[in-house]
Order: structure tokens, then sequence, then C-alpha cells
């Protein structure tokens, strides 16, 4: 009983910085179990949340490629480019149980790579003040949108375990890779996001 | 002996045996060839890594030997270095060497072989080189993995300035790959199809956040993607500068320096540069933490002698500066303590303070500065450790701040931070008499004088003025004298004197004393001389005065005056040996007369006047006009008087006063006049009839029906009268009389006006002066017309100084001006001829031209005029002819005709006589 509690937790806590390997927790049998009662209105929290995300994406986007320097601004299409291997799929035509599952493979996935992203930017970029407050910002409304999708899935549809694939790790790429990996994300996220507060 | 020889032989004999034996077996054994050749690679340092071992040798054995290695590039004979690595080999020992590659290894294989030859003195010549092992191949484009394009070497960090090598390897030779640095496409070398390097030639630092390097593969215009790397390039570690090192208490060393440049990049690629001191008769070391200084722990009291080295270093660099100093003469005093001043009275202290003692036996050198009065002085004192300093030649009753600082005696090195206080000095008596000046106010039986002094300046009153005393003595009874204390801050008092002479002491004193005392004599009659006054004209900065020597005891000069509008009396001593002075001072004010009075001071300090001047700073317009009064008014005459200015009201010298008269009736012709009175003058204006009425008599025989129709008509038509009378003109100091229209009027108007901005003097037009119109102010002697706006007759009163052209003509003399004429028509009209021709031109006077603020004397018409009561039915069409026809006549009367000047209530009057052949409506 107490293991399927701390799922959720360990799921946040798993967002760290430098999170990159698949989370070897969560029992297959597990059951679900939530630690507090879900608010009546988590869909429209939900909506709200991607809108949220949605309409800050594109500034994410610009901060980001602008302090890579050249040539990532001029050259968007080549290098930040949405190729991101693994990225879990969406499927907005599905029943609210698929996308809320999807959703939540989603999120995940985008939460570990901001994470990476976040500490490689410190590191490289510790100027850029106001990137690394938009990648907090974004990372923590996340997190808000996970324990909020895993309310949603535990409360209607008791679903306690999401098989789930994070961001690639960058920690061992050069710092011409770990950018322009960062940027491919951040163009996918800019994609994706928009679908999802589209299909919610 | 034989013996001895046998055995001595076959010892020579065995040793060289063994000698030639062991001689044969190493050259056997040789050369002693490098085998198991391994060669990796370290891609973050592009390094080859080279072990071998050497056969054959000898065990337990070491050899001195030297190793030629060749490493060629791509393919065995592109050799592309070549050296030698001297070392000491051991049996069975596995060598280890690396080699730097400018070029990515990433690149190019790499082929690497070598030979050896032993270099050891213990085997003599010859030696030879060793066959060359077989070639060892190094390649990692194999590991490189999937990807069409490449780009080396990843994250290099280079110092700025340096030469790099970067180079990219495509795997497809179809593709045109292209590369930029910043931007800007770099050009290389192709190594093989795949492989192409560019050589960067002194690398610039552009951020520490790394230079991005390029490469994009395309196929036409198709791109087939991008790849780059960062470089991360540092500024260059400087030297420290300003290394220096001292003590406080012999117990820690403080070291600084200047770090210069932070060659610190991103990615945490390189950190700031690290220092570190060390000394090397201790032979310490310590890292320090600060970038720019250092604590340093004196544990030996017996080294006084010490030799830093400070060392900076970054990953790429190391650079280091050296001092050797005597611990003594790097002493850095702290700043002293216990500053205290003793004895302190009006202009001496004694400063005392202490120094933290270093060593026995220190003499320290202290500097004092002393700030006060807005000075600065300064002195040097050699002290052991309680200072003492004898402050002198200081000011009564004075805030200073004295401070001091000090340094070692023996080796100055630097003074320490000041210590300081604040003090002040005591009180003493007023070192100066105060300046004192009266004013005298005879009456009958006795002097009323009022005593006035100044302040003694902060200089000379040495503290607070507490009070005056004043001694009055009197000369013609010496034992009668009376003395009153008068309490600070006054500067003023008045004494009652009978007619006797007096002498007046007046002495400031303070807390302490009282000062020299300033004397000054009332004689019995002291005002009593006639004494012509002179005007005299002042400018922004003040007054020129001059004034005739005196013969006799003169032991200098006053000027006194007043200031306006306190009335408070001012006065400024002059030398005996000076005629003139410029009085200026903020205070004076334009508009406002100021009298000075000049004195001579006799030895026995009594004021004799001497002479009076008057005069303004600035003279202004008269901001009111007379009160004008008219009387015995008849058909053809009548009276004005007023009232003079009073001296005090006037803000110029008024120099006359213009009568001005015109008629109101529009349908007449233009009659105006101006009559130049001078003040204080009755006037008389007198019109001779008989010319008047042959005149008229003249122009009705002329045209009799037009007369008829113009003057006399059944109903008056105000657009058919045009006559145009002439001006006359007359002159006369005591009569002045205007030749007007032949009207018979039953009201007077007075209407106020202010002079206008120009002078006209007989004629003469000459600017003096800007002055601002007034508000007008109409007299409406009888009740018709009241509200009459249109153009009209008017008499003016000028200040002759401030007479403007505009009266003449814009304001009395009323310019109709068309509104199709020519600006330059308008300049024209502004001279009376012009005024006259423009008026014969039966131009409309609409209502907008009346002049406001006019004073005039309007003439209302027994006659009644069509226009009246419908002023607001004036046509507008400028084509029309004009409503009233208007002459003006100018009477001037020279000014300064040597008149009596004009008492305060002088009241001044003008007759006017009319022309009863004139009509006004």
């Amino acid at each position: 009983m107490k293991e399927e509690r701390v799922v959720p937790l360990l799921l946040v806590l798993h967002w760290k910085h430098g999170a990159g390997s698949p989370l070897p927790i969560t029992p297959v049998n597990a059951t679900c179990a939530i630690r507090h009662p879900c608010h009546n209105n988590l869909m429209n929290q939900i909506r709200s949340q991607l809108a949220q995300l949605n309409g800050s994406a594109n500034a994410l986007f610009i901060l980001y490629y602008t302090a890579q320097g050249e040539p990532f601004p001029n050259n968007l299409d080549k290098l930040c480019g949405p190729n991101v291997t693994d990225f879990p799929p969406f499927h907005a035509n599905g029943t609210e149980k698929a996308k809320l599952v999807e959703l939540y493979r989603i999120v995940v996935y985008l939460g570990t790579s901001l994470g990476n992203i976040t500490r490689d930017q410190k590191i490289l970029n510790p100027s850029a003040l106001s990137l690394h407050s938009k990648l907090n910002a974004t990372a923590d409304i996340l997190r808000g949108l996970l324990s909020n999708v895993l309310c949603r899935l535990c409360s209607k549809y008791h679903v306690g375990h999401v098989d789930v694939t994070y961001g690639p790790d960058t920690s061992g790429k050069d710092v011409f890779q770990k950018k322009k990996l960062g940027c491919q994300l951040l163009g996918k996220y800019k994609e994706t996001i928009a679908v999802l507060a589209q299909a919610f | 002996m034989a013996l001895f020889v046998v055995f001595q032989t076959t010892f020579f004999l065995t040793l060289l045996s063994l000698r030639t034996y062991q001689s044969e077996v190493l050259a056997e054994r040789l050369p002693l060839t490098p085998v198991s050749l391994k060669v990796s690679t370290n891609s973050i340092h592009q390094s080859l890594h080279l072990q071998w071992t050497v056969h054959n040798l000898p065990y337990h054995q070491e050899l001195k030997m030297v190793f030629q290695i060749q490493i060629s590039r791509i393919e065995t004979s592109n050799v592309v270095w070549v050296g030698n690595y001297s070392t000491t080999v051991k049996w069975n020992q596995v060598l280890h060497w690396s080699w730097e590659s400018e070029l990515p290894l990433e690149c190019a294989t790499h082929f690497v072989r070598m030979k050896s030859v032993m270099d050891d003195a213990s085997f003599p010549e010859p030696n030879f080189w060793s066959n060359w092992s077989s070639w060892e191949e190094v390649s990692v484009q194999d590991s490189l993995g999937r990807g069409i394009l490449f780009v080396f070497p990843k994250d290099k960090l280079v110092e700025e300035g340096s030469n790099v090598t970067i180079c990219y390897v495509s795997r497809n030779i179809q593709n045109n790959v292209s590369c930029y640095l910043e931007g800007k496409q770099i050009h290389g070398e192709q190594l093989d199809p795949h492989v192409t390097a560019f050589n960067l030639n002194s690398v610039p630092f552009i951020r520490n956040r790394g230079t991005n390097i390029y490469c994009e593969a395309s196929q036409g215009n198709v791109s087939k993607g991008i790849e780059g790397i960062v470089l991360f390039v540092s500024k260059v570690l400087e030297e420290p500068k300003d290394f220096s090192c001292e003590t406080q208490d012999f117990k820690t060393l403080h070291c600084t320096w200047d770090p210069g440049t932070d060659t610190a990049l991103g990615w945490s690629k390189q950190p700031s540069q690290s220092y570190t001191l060390f000394e090397s008769f201790s032979g310490e070391k310590k890292l320090c933490t600060h970038k720019n200084w250092c604590n340093w722990q004196i544990t030996q009291d017996s080294q006084e002698t010490y030799n830093f080295t400070l060392i900076a270093e970054n990953y790429l660099r190391k650079r280091s500066v050296n001092i050797l100093f005597n611990l003594t003469h790097r002493v850095y005093l702290m700043n002293p303590f216990s500053v205290n001043f003793e004895n302190v009275n009006a202009t001496n202290a004694i400063m005392t303070w202490k120094v933290h003692s270093m060593r026995n036996n220190f003499t320290y050198l202290c500097q004092i500065e002393l700030h006060g009065e807005g000075k600065m002085m300064q002195y040097d004192v050699s002290v052991k450790v309680n200072g003492e300093y004898f402050l002198s030649e200081l000011e009564p009753a004075t805030e200073y701040m004295a401070r001091v600082r000090c340094a070692d005696a023996s080796h100055f090195w630097k003074w320490s931070e000041w210590s300081g206080q604040n003090f002040t000095t005591l009180e003493a008596a007023p070192s100066e008499a105060p300046d004192v000046w009266r004013s005298v106010n005879s009456e009958p039986g006795n002097h009323t004088v009022t005593l006035f002094w100044k302040p003694l300046s902060k200089l000379h009153a040495n503290g607070k003025i507490l009070f005056y005393n004043v001694v009055v003595e009197n000369l013609d009874k010496p034992s009668r004298s009376e003395l009153r204390s008068i309490p600070a801050p006054a500067n003023s008092t008045k004494l009652i004197l009978d007619r006797c002479s007096y002498q007046i002491c007046v002495t400031a004193n303070n807390s302490v004393g009282a000062s020299p005392a300033s004397i000054i004599v009332i004689s019995v009659d002291p005002e009593n001389k006639e004494v012509e006054e002179e005007r005299i004209a002042g400018t922004d900065g003040g007054f020129s005065l001059s004034w005739k020597p005196q013969p006799g005891d003169i032991i200098g000069y006053v000027v006194d005056w007043c200031d306006h509008p306190q009335d408070v009396l001012q006065w400024k001593n002059v030398g005996p040996n000076t005629t003139s002075t410029v009085i200026s001072t903020d205070a004076f004010r334009p508009g406002v007369r100021y009298d000075f009075r000049i004195y001579g001071l006799s030895t026995k300090r009594i004021a004799c006047l001497l002479e009076k001047k008057t005069g303004y700073s600035q003279e202004l317009a008269p901001s009111d006009n007379p009160h004008v009064l008219v009387d015995m008014l008849t058909s053809h005459s009548f009276t004005l008087s007023w009232k003079d200015y009073s001296t005090e009201s006037q803000p110029g010298f008024i120099q006359g006063y213009h009568v001005y008269l015109k008629s109101k009736a529009r349908q007449c012709h233009p009659r105006f006049q101006k009559a130049v009175l001078s003040a204080s003058m009755l006037i008389h204006i007198l019109l001779p009839m008989v010319f008047c009425v042959l005149l008229i008599m003249i122009v009705c025989y002329l045209k009799s029906q037009w007369i008829k129709e113009t003057c006399y008509p059944d109903i008056p038509d105000p657009y058919k009268s045009s006559i145009l009378s002439l001006i006359k003109f007359k002159e006369n100091p005591h009569l002045t009389i205007m030749n007007v229209s032949d009207c018979i009027p039953d009201a007077i108007e007075v209407v106020s006006k202010p002079e206008g901005t120009k002078i006209q003097i007989l004629g003469t037009r000459k600017s003096l002066t800007e002055t601002e119109l007034t508000k007008p102010n109409y007299l409406y002697l009888l009740p018709t017309e009241k509200n009459h706006s249109g153009p009209g007759p008017c008499i003016c009163f000028e200040n002759f100084t401030y007479n403007q052209a505009a009266s003449d003509s814009g304001f009395c003399g009323h310019v109709p001006v068309s509104p199709k004429a020519p600006p330059s028509m308008l300049g024209l009209m502004t001279s009376p001829e012009n005024v006259l021709k423009a008026l014969e031109k039966n131009y409309m006077n609409s209502l907008g031209e009346v002049p406001a603020g006019e004073t005039s004397l309007n003439y209302v018409s027994q006659l009644a005029s069509p226009m009246s009561g419908d002023k607001d039915s004036l046509p507008t069409n400028p084509v029309e002819p004009p409503h009233c026809s208007e002459y003006k006549m100018q009477m001037a009367v020279p000014l300064r005709l040597a008149l009596p000047r004009p008492t305060e209530n002088s009241s001044l009057s003008s007759i006017t006589l009319l022309d009863p052949g004139e009509h006004y409506r």
C-alpha cells in the first residue's frame, strides 16, 4: 500500500536535472491510490494549464535559440526542427482516457527533457536569466499538469500505472549537440503543446 | 718478483678477455629494437598515446636510450612529425609517450613507428640505430557512428591568439559542405575526399560562452544537415600587477594585487584563474581564496626578509611575479586613536593622540591637518607612542577639524588612515570697530540722529556679539555723557540731541569684551549746507558717482543712499584720495529714484555734506496718467488742469506733458492736435478765430454745395464728410493754442492713455524704451456716448521721455488701415505724414481699429450723429468712405525751459480753444 502511494511522488522527484533513464519504479500490479482528493474541476485545470503552456511555448523557444548564438536563430528548420526520437505519440481523436494516458507520457518526457535543458543552460549561459526563469516556470506548470492528469486517471479511470519514456540524456554530448538537442526538443514542445491544448 | 709480474700479466689478460667478451655479447644483441608498440588515442586532448617495450635488455640493467619516432598522416609516406625521445630503460619496462596532434585525430588516419639507439656512457662508441618498428595505424573514423557530417574538435579550449585546426568528415562525397565561424564562411584544405581541415590563425576571444563553428552539408539547394562545435577561446592570462605585501601588526602580512582579466569560461570549461603565494625562504605555499588578496601568517619572529612569488594559473598558462622585502619596511600603521584637545583657548590648543605600538623603539612620523574657516594647514611631527602638537594662531570662536595619520619614520611605506576630531576655540573681544553712519533730521531746537551700524564680520566679531554700547558725549559740556546698550542684532538706534556738538562712540561687545570704538561727531548744525542736486544716469550695474575733491583735512568720504522700498539707509566708505566710486547692489530696482549724498569726513570726525545726486538705475514710463480736470469750457476754449507726479511715484524723470486733441465726430475732417507742454505750466490753447472763419468761407465759397451736404446735411451723413483741416502749430512756453474744428462741444471725454514706447520731440522720432500699456481709464465729463467705442478725438498726456510714435498715429492719430493695404504701407503709416495721407484715402475705420488704453478728450457734438447709438450697424465694407476725418496738430514746447521744478502738489492746466468753425459730431 505504501509503495503505491509514493508512485506520484517519485515521478515528480525524478524530474531532477540530469534525469534521463527510465524509472525502475511503479510495480506492475500497482493500483491507484491518491493521497489527496482530486478537484472537481480537474479537467478545467488541465485545460487551463495546457493553455498556459501553449501561450508561453513560443516565447521560450525564441529565448532559447537566441541564447545559443549563430547559427541557431537563422537555421531553425535545420537545427531546431522537431526531430525528436522516442517522443511519445498523441492521438487527438482517442477517448479521454487514452488521451490522458498519452498526455501523461508526453508530460513526463517533456519534464525530464526540460530538466536537462535547464541544467545545461545554467552552465553554458549563466547570465541568461530570463531563459532560466522561463524554463523553471514551464517545468513548474508541467509538474502541476502531471499531478492533475494522474489524479484524473486515478479518480475516474483507476489507472495507477503508465509506462513512460524519458528524454535523451545529454550529459555525455558535446556542447553543440546539447544546444541542438535542446532546441529540437523545445521546437517539438512548442508544436506538441499546441495540439494538446486544442485536443482537450 | 717474477711471480708478481706473471700474476699481474695474467690479471690484465683476463680482464682484457672479459672486456672483449662483453663487447662481443652486447654487439651481438644490438640494436635493441623497440617492440610491442601500441598506439591509442585521447580525443579530448587530441593526442596519440604510445607504449612499447625494449627487448634484449640485460637483466637488472639500466641503459640510457634514444627513441626516434615517426608519425605519418593519411598514408605512411606522409610523415608529419619526427622526433627523439630520450629515457633510461630498465629490463622489461613498458615505455609511454604522448604526442598531441594539431589536426583532430578523428579526421585522419595516423601511422606511428619508431627505432632506438643506446646512448649510454658506459658503452663506448660505436652505437647503431635499430631497425624501424613496423607502422602502427590509428584510425577513429570508424567509431564515429551514424551521421552524414561530423565536425571536430569538440569543445576545444584554446587561448586567444593561438592557431587552431578544425576539420569535418563527410560521409557522402556527393554533399557540398560549407563551414562558418560566427556566420562568416571559412575555407579549408581538403585532406581526402571525405575530410577537409581548416586552419584558424590567431583565434579571437568573442565571448566566454564559446564560439559556434558549424558546417552545413547540402546537395544543390537541399540541406542535408548542420553540425558544429563550440570552440572555447580563453583570454590570455595576465601577469598580476601591483603585487605588494604589508603588515599592520607583525603577525599577518596582507598581500594584494590587481588580477587583471578574469579568464573564466562558460560550460565550466575553465574556472577563474587561481592564485598561489609561495615564500622561498620558508618554502611555504598558500592557495589564495580571493582573486586579489591573500593573508600570510607570520610565524617566525626571526624572519625579517621575505621573498614572495605570486603564481596565477589557469588551464592554459601560468604567470608569476616576485617581490623581496624586509618586513620592517612594509609597515602600514593602524590609524591613531584617542585624539583629544587640551588647553583650548581663543587662539591656541594642544592636540594629543596615541599610536598603536608596533615594536620597541619605533619612531613614528605623524601628519596633522587642521581644517577651519575654509582653509587647511598641515604639520608634520615625529612621535614615539603618545603624540602631541601645539596648534597656534587659531581664530577665536571658530570650529576646527583636526585629524592625524602616522607612518613608520625609519622606513616610510605608507600613511595610516586618518583619525580626527572637531574642537572650537574660545571667544575673544571683537577686533575691529563697527562701521557706523548716521542720518540727521534737524528740527527746531534739536536733532534727531539715527545711528546705523553694520554687523561685524565673523573674522572681527571673534564670537557672538551680544550688544552694542553707544556713548553720547556732549562736546560743549564734556562732563555730560550718556551710555546706551542696545542688544544685538539691532543695527540702529535713534538719538534726540539738542543743538550742541556731540561725539558718539559705538562699540560692539561679546562675552569677552568690547571692540575698538567707532567715533562720529554731530556738529551743531550738521545739515546746514544747501547743495545742488545733480541728476545722474544709472545702469543695470549700479551708479557711477564722482565728486570734487575737498580741500583741507579729509580722512575719507561717505556716500549714503536709501534702499527702496525698505527705506534702509545704506552707506559706503571711500578713502580720502578717492573722488569717485561705483555703487552697485542687487537692491536697485528699475523705476525707483535713488538719492545719493556724498559727505566728507574731517579729522574731527565731522561729516560735511558735499554733493547730492539723484537718478534711476533704469527709468520707466509713468504707470499712471495724470488726473485731468476740464473746466472753463466755452464754445471755443477750455482749461485742462492736473497735478504733477510726486517725486516718489515717478518711475523716471518727468520731462513734460503732451496734450492731444482730436475730434470725436466721424464726419468731420481729421483734426488732431498734440501739445507738448512743459511741467507746471499753464497752457492756453487759442485758435485765431478769424483764420478759421476765413478758411471755412473760402472752402465754402469753392464748394458750397459740397460743404452744405457735408457739414450741414439735413440728416448728417458721416460717410460723405472729408474735411481736412490744416494743422496749425503754435509754440509758446506759456500759451499753447490748438486749432480745432469749428464744432461747439457740449461734452468733453477724457480718455486715459498710457504713453507708448517711442518719443517724438518736435517732430523728430526717437525710440527710448518699451513700456507696457496700462488699462485704459475713461473719464466722461458728460454722460453722452459713454459707450462709444469708435474712433474719436482725444487728448493724450505724455511723459515726454516715453512718448511713442504710436501715440501719434496708432493711438491718438488713429490710423485707418485698409484690409488690402500691403504691409509696407502699414509701416509707412506710422509717421504723421503717412497718417494724414492715409486719412485722405477714405479708408474705412472699423471697430477693430479703435485703440485701447488712450487718454483722450472726446468731443460729442450737439448735432446728432447718424451713427450714434447705432455703432453695431457700422459698415464693414472696406471700400466704404471713412466715418471720420481727423486732423492732428502738434504743439510742442521745448523741454528744459528752466522752469521751476514742479512741486509735488503743483497743478498743471491747459486751456484749449475750440474752433467754432469745426463741427464735431
